[in-house]
This record gives structure tokens, C-alpha cells and sequence, in this order.
């Protein structure tokens, strides 16, 4: 499954290849990175219908996790593309935002990677 | 009457085997009845006139029992006499609203006496007059002036008889005898209340507080069984009429007798009622008056977690009320001795003028006089000196310690920011340091020399990770020298910084302190930095300060619009930065509440606030207002429009 990682600390690449070391080895999982908004947005735009999965923080500089969220679910190209959101703010108003923008989770920070490993493990085969 | 079923539940916790004949919780029921039809007068239709008058007796019955909801009508009141152009209900109204902010914030009540004052004798409305002079005397009273308050009094009591209005003389001569009372002059304390006795049994008006005060007589001399009817009586009258304070006042005064009778059980008691009252009517000195005597029963007889319970109770309400004061305090007492020094000025002026025409007169016996004249006046004027100079060493201390609260609240503020900062850094720590003992893990169950290339690549993941934990390591150390930084007072020296970024981590710092407070409100912050500044010579420490401070407040103005307004209203901050000739400027626009010309022109003084009591100190703006102009040579401007929005304009020399 293609996993497309958005944050803008470059150091959860590091973190993520190390946490999923096991499922990126045995071709399980395979992750991309963008550090931010644009940069995600336009990766996605360069390959419609690869990344099965959005993982993305809410609180960037520049473009939201959010505003992301939206444009993703307005490009109507584009698969319908599995999103779940990270925020270090579990405020419930962007919670609802996320929800109601389209978002399949909502994660708050610090990541529980056990939490995270469980959940995709749950996802629908695809 | 939500508040006497608190109070009655209050009780019933506090002295479950209370005798039901004595269970204190009555509602009073004659206000109640007086309350209830006045609310009903205020939903018939009546004449905007009327109207304002009608509140501002609404807003006196709740005065004896709520005294926020008192200030609600009052204020009401105002509005309303001045949309429609009413100058008594104005005056009327600004006297009660000023009696309904005696306790949270005595300066501004002072200045809506004075206001009202001056209204009652433009218009020659004697009778409001008297009640503004006996109104500002209370202050006086508070602020321990024994003159000041007696004069005021007394002039009110003379207006009283003037009009032949013998209702106000009753309460004049019974708020003479309970100022003669906190002045420690006993016989004048008791004269001035028999003779209120006296004349209010003729008038059948109530006696709650002259009883109080004929308590408090008795009490000092040691008449205990007199004392003790006098509270019981005063005690009585005052639930009867549901008057809260002057209930307060009568336990309190109990409590006192119980206390030096060295019955501690049912000093307890009766303080404990006395807070109940003055905490339901919002009445602090009667609540810190009450907790004084719990903190001293406590200590005495046990348990002591009680006596501590008390004490912050009371160094609550004494930070709340004497900070005011002594600073209202000091200030008049520094107005005062200038005055004196002028004066002592004119009249030295006036004796050099007749220096000269008993020169002419050439006598040597004037002469003489004079120099005894002279010699007393220079002593005067020394001793003039030293009361002035202890003043303002007093003034300067009481200063030094609103600004060490000012800083201790800007800390606040910084450690919410940077306690999210370090969030981060410390889970990178916590997850590299997880997946490298997953890594040996592997490395201890893999077969020695199976697959050299996997041990390869544990070897080099485990290098990188040691590298990420040192480095976020670092990152959270870094982040805790900044803050140290900052709670270091002193003098900073001066660095050459680049503008733009001492603007955005301020702003970022802003903003999580913003977070971390209130997570509902959504703030589009736009950003225009000039690139290519040149770079600037500030102290980073104070400037950021600055920076902070101005963030925090257009947060605030933010919020404080998005309370009010609609769903349409998006809440928007714009931080831009540019060169202009010889220096650098920042434009710091909100689109928040927005000031009027009145808070404008003061919005730069110290002590001056419009936020709630205990959420402002009123020196964030004037300590930034002078680190920009006397620290750094720049200035610092607001332009503002009420409802539309604020921008602070600061420019820095380069």
C-alpha cells in the first residue's frame, strides 16, 4: 500500500522508514514524504490513482492540513484516496472540520504507533 | 432568588445540625416583594424617563444583594439617560453604577462619583449632591482618610438638613458614627449613632446598620451583653430587609465579640455566616474582614489546614483590594505634597515681595522678623521634603511590584508556548530511542553472520538514530535557554538581529500561548515580511517582549469581537514588516474589537486596563509603549476604529 507521510518536520521520514522497517522490507507498506501542503498536493497531481493513503498533519505553515484535505476530495480525478489527519491540538473543532471535509481518522500528536500500525492493518484491502 | 438557596444550601453543609429556629436562610422577604414589583413596573410601557429612574431603583434593591447584578442595571440605566439625553437619570445612574464597582475596582467608582457629582450641581439637584458627597466619603473612609472622609460627610449632612430630608440625615449621621468608629474615636462613634436612632425609630426607617455601629460601641467598652443585643437585633432587621452587607457587617461584628470573649466555637460560627453574606453580595472587604477572624480563630483553636484555608482566602481579597488602593493612595498623597510644595513656592514668592517693602522701610526689627519667619518656613518646607520623598519611595515599591506581576503574567504566557515547543523534540527523542531497541533486538535474534547486508543496515539505522536523539536533544535544550533568557531580568545588552524573524517566533510563540488558552478560536494570520531589511540594534529579549504583548492583545481583541459577532465574522491578524526612511517599521492590524477615542488616548498609560479585574495589570501596552520609545529610540502608534479593528505601528532607528 502507498502511503503518502505530510508534515513539515523532515525528521518523521526517519521515524516512519525506522517504525515501519518490518512492512517497508517486506514490500507491505511503501512510504512517500512532503513536507508540505504544496509539495503533497502536487506529488499527488503527478501520480493520480498511486497513493492509496494521505497521513497528514493539520498545522503547516502555508497550505493546512486541512486545505489539503479539500482540495484532495475536489479534484475529482483523483481516487477517492483514504486521508487520516494529525493535529497536536485534539480541539473538536477540527475534528468536525476534518470529518466533515471527508477525512476517514484523526490522530492527535504525539503519534501512538501502535495505534497507527493497528488502524491500517484494519483498513480495507485495496 | 437563586442566590439564597445557595446560601441556605451552604449552610445546611457547613452546620448540618443547625436548629431549624436558627437556620439563617430566609429569604428576605420584604426586598423580594419590592424587587419582584419593580420588575414587573419595568415590562409595563412608560416614558424612557421613567425608565431609567425605574432601573436605577432595580439596580438599588439588588445592591444589598447582588452587586454585579446591580451594576448590569445601572448600567442599563446610563445607556439609556444618555441616548435620550436625560441629564439627572445620567447623574442618578452613574451613582449607582458607582456604588455597584466599590469593591472591584475603586478608582474607576471614584471617577463615576465625581462625574455624577459634578452633574448634580450643574444642574443644582442638591439631594443627588448630598448622596454623591456621601458616596465619595465611603472611598475616603476605605482608603483610611480621616479628613477627607469627614469633610465629605459632613458636607452631605448639611445638605440633609437643609432640605429638611430627614430619611438622609438618619443615614449621614449613621455613616458619621461608623467612620468615627473606624477612626478609633469611640464617644463620637456612639453620639452620632444614638442621635441616627433616635431620629430613624421616629421615622420608621431601618435601623440595621446604626445597630451595627451601637454594637461596635458597646463591644469597645466592654459591655459584652449590650453588644452582643445590638448585633443580634441589627442581625434581625437586616434579613428581614435582605441586606446583605449590613448582615455581613452585624456577624462580623459578633464573630469580633465571641473572639474576645475567647469563645472560638462560635466565633467560628458567626464569621462563617458573615462570609456566606458578603461572599453571595460580592461585598470583598466584608469577606476579607470575615476571613481575618477565621485565619485568627483557626490558629488559636485548630484545625490548621482551616487557618491556611482562611488566610489565602484573605490574601486573595487583600491583593484584590489594597493593590488599588495603595496606589490610589499614594497617588493622592503625591498630588497632595505637590500642592503643599507649590504653595509653600507661592508663599515664599509673597514673602520675598515684602522683603523688599520693609527694605524700603529699612527696619532692622522687620529684619529680625523676617529671618524668624524665614528660618520656620525653611523647616517647614524640610519636613514638607521628607514626607515627599518617603511618599514617592513608597509609590516607586508599590510600582516595582505591578510590574514583577506584569512579567510574572507575560512568563505565563511564554511557558505555554514553549512547553508545546518542547513537545516535539521530546517525542523524537522518545520514538528514535523505541525503534533502536527494536533494531538491537533484531540484531541479538538474527544468526551471527546469516545476512551481513541486514546487519549492515541495523548498524547504520542505529547511527542515524543516536544522531536524530542528540540532535532533538540539543533542540529541547536550546529551547529551554530561551526561556531561562527571558525570565532573566536585568539589563540585555543590544544585538543586531534580523527584524523579520524576532517577528515570527514571536508570533509563533503568541500563538500557541493562544492555543493552549483557547482552542476554538480559528485566526487567519497573514503574513507580508519585506525582505532584505537592514538589520536592526535591539535588546531580542525586550523586543520580543514587545512583540508578544501586541500578539496577545490583538488575540484577545479578536476573541472578544467573535463573542458577539455573527457566523460570518472571520477573525484576522496581518503581521507585515518594511523598510521606511532611517529605520524599519512593524504593522501589526487586527480586525477585532476596535477601541474609541477614550481608550485611544490612554491606551499607553500604566494601570490603565479594559479587561476584567484580575485579567490585566494595565502595564503590558505601557512597558512596551517605553521599552520601543526610552529603550530604543523608536516609537509606537495605534491607530484604531471601535468595531472595525486596531493597528499598532511600531518603527525601529537602524
Amino acid at each position: 500500500m502507498q502511503i503518502l507521510v505530510v508534515d513539515d518536520e523532515t525528521d518523521v521520514r526517519d521515524l516512519f522508514q525506522q517504525r515501519f522497517r518490518r512492512e517497508i522490507r517486506s514490500g507491505e507498506l511503501s512510504f512517500n514524504f512532503a513536507f508540505s501542503g504544496e509539495e503533497a498536493l502536487a506529488y499527488l497531481r503527478a501520480r493520480p490513482s498511486e497513493v492509496l493513503l494521505i497521513l497528514s498533519d493539520i498545522n503547516m505553515p502555508g497550505m493546512s492540513g486541512l486545505e489539503l484535505l479539500g482540495h484532495v476530495k475536489a479534484e475529482g480525478h483523483m481516487p477517492p484516496t483514504t486521508m487520516m489527519m494529525i493535529t497536536a491540538y485534539g480541539d473538536d473543532n477540527s475534528r468536525q472540520e476534518a470529518l466533515g471535509l471527508g477525512a476517514t481518522d484523526f490522530l492527535t500528536k504525539p503519534l501512538d504507533f501502535a495505534v497507527l500500525r493497528q488502524k491500517l492493518q484494519e483498513l480495507p484491502a485495496l | 432568588m437563586r442566590w439564597w438557596r445557595r446560601w441556605a444550601l451552604a449552610l445546611l453543609l457547613a452546620a448540618p445540625c443547625l436548629p431549624a429556629t436558627a437556620a439563617p436562610g430566609a429569604p428576605p422577604a420584604v426586598s423580594r416583594v419590592v424587587l419582584d414589583s419593580l420588575r414587573q413596573l419595568l415590562k409595563l410601557p412608560q416614558t424612557d424617563y421613567d425608565r431609567v429612574l425605574l432601573l436605577c431603583q432595580v439596580s438599588d434593591q439588588l445592591w444589598t444583594q447582588r452587586t454585579d447584578s446591580a451594576a448590569v442595571y445601572a448600567q442599563r440605566a446610563l445607556v439609556l439617560a444618555r441616548r435620550v439625553g436625560y441629564r439627572h437619570g445620567e447623574g442618578e445612574a452613574l451613582n449607582r453604577l458607582g456604588a455597584a464597582l466599590r469593591e472591584s475596582n475603586l478608582a474607576r467608582s471614584l471617577e463615576l462619583f465625581q462625574q455624577s457629582l459634578h452633574i448634580a450641581r450643574a444642574t443644582r439637584d442638591q439631594a443627588l449632591t448630598a448622596q454623591n458627597l456621601r458616596s465619595i466619603g465611603i472611598i475616603y473612609v476605605y482608603l483610611r482618610d480621616r479628613r477627607q472622609a469627614l469633610s465629605y460627610y459632613f458636607q452631605a449632612l448639611k445638605i440633609g438638613e437643609q432640605l429638611h430630608d430627614e430619611r438622609r440625615v438618619v443615614l449621614e449621621l449613621s455613616n458619621i458614627g461608623l467612620a468615627y468608629d473606624v477612626f478609633g474615636q469611640l464617644d463620637s462613634a456612639q453620639l452620632y449613632q444614638e442621635r441616627a436612632l433616635v431620629l430613624a425609630h421616629r421615622l420608621h426607617t431601618p435601623t440595621n446598620y446604626i445597630l451595627y455601629g451601637l454594637g461596635n460601641a458597646a463591644r469597645r467598652r466592654g459591655e459584652v451583653a449590650q453588644a452582643r443585643r445590638y448585633y443580634r437585633q441589627s442581625i434581625a432587621e437586616s434579613k428581614k430587609v435582605g441586606h446583605l452587607r449590613s448582615l455581613n457587617f452585624a456577624y462580623v461584628g459578633l464573630a469580633e465579640l465571641y473572639q474576645q470573649m475567647g469563645r472560638l466555637d462560635s466565633s467560628i460560627y458567626f464569621a462563617r455566616l458573615g462570609c456566606q453574606a458578603g461572599r453571595t453580595n460580592g461585598f470583598l472587604r466584608g469577606v476579607l474582614n470575615a476571613s481575618t477572624l477565621l485565619t485568627k480563630d483557626f490558629k488559636r483553636r485548630g484545625p490548621a489546614d482551616s487557618a491556611l484555608k482562611y488566610q489565602s482566602l484573605m490574601l486573595v481579597m487583600k491583593d484584590t483590594l489594597f493593590g488599588q488602593e495603595k496606589v490610589m493612595r499614594l497617588q493622592n498623597l503625591n498630588y497632595r505634597e505637590q500642592q503643599r510644595a507649590q504653595q509653600a513656592a507661592a508663599a515664599q514668592a509673597a514673602l520675598r515681595a515684602r522683603y523688599r517693602t520693609f527694605g524700603l522701610v529699612g527696619g532692622l526689627l522687620g529684619l529680625l522678623v523676617l529671618a524668624v519667619i524665614l528660618a520656620r518656613h525653611g523647616s517647614q518646607q524640610q519636613r514638607a521634603r521628607r514626607a515627599l520623598e518617603q511618599s514617592l519611595a513608597e509609590l516607586k515599591t508599590a510600582q516595582e511590584q505591578l510590574v514583577q506581576r506584569e512579567k510574572m503574567a507575560f512568563l505565563g504566557e511564554l511557558t505555554a508556548g514553549i512547553a508545546h515547543e518542547l513537545q516535539n523534540p521530546l517525542n523524537f527523542v522518545k520514538n528514535f530511542a523505541e525503534v533502536s531497541t527494536d533494531l538491537v533486538e533484531d540484531m541479538g535474534s538474527d544468526e551471527p553472520g546469516r545476512n551481513s547486508a541486514l546487519q549492515g543496515e541495523i548498524l547504520a539505522g542505529l547511527k542515524q538514530n543516536l544522531q536524530q536523539i542528540s540532535q532533538h536533544g540539543q533542540r529541547a535544550t536550546s529551547i529551554i535557554k530561551g526561556m531561562l533568557e527571558h525570565s532573566r531580568s536585568g539589563t540585555g545588552q543590544r544585538e543586531t538581529v534580523t527584524l523579520n524573524t524576532l517577528v515570527s517566533d514571536s508570533l509563533r510563540l503568541a500563538q500557541q500561548g493562544l492555543r493552549t488558552k483557547d482552542k476554538e478560536v480559528e485566526v487567519l494570520i497573514s503574513t507580508a515580511l519585506a525582505p532584505g531589511l537592514p538589520p536592526v540594534g535591539v535588546v531580542p529579549l525586550e523586543m520580543s517582549r514587545v512583540f508578544i504583548n501586541l500578539f496577545t492583545n490583538a488575540f484577545y481583541a479578536l476573541q472578544q469581537r467573535q463573542r458577539t459577532a455573527g457566523s460570518a465574522y472571520r477573525p484576522e491578524l496581518t503581521v507585515s514588516t518594511q523598510a521606511v526612511p532611517g529605520g524599519v517599521e512593524v504593522r501589526i492590524r487586527d480586525n477585532g474589537t476596535g477601541m474609541p477615542a477614550e481608550v485611544q488616548a490612554r491606551v499607553f498609560q500604566p494601570f490603565f486596563t479594559t479587561k476584567p479585574v484580575g485579567e490585566g495589570t494595565g502595564l503590558g501596552l505601557s512597558l512596551s509603549h517605553d521599552i520601543v520609545t526610552s529603550g530604543h529610540g523608536g516609537t509606537l502608534r495605534v491607530e484604531s476604529r471601535e468595531g472595525e479593528g486596531t493597528e499598532f505601528i511600531l518603527s525601529l532607528p537602524v
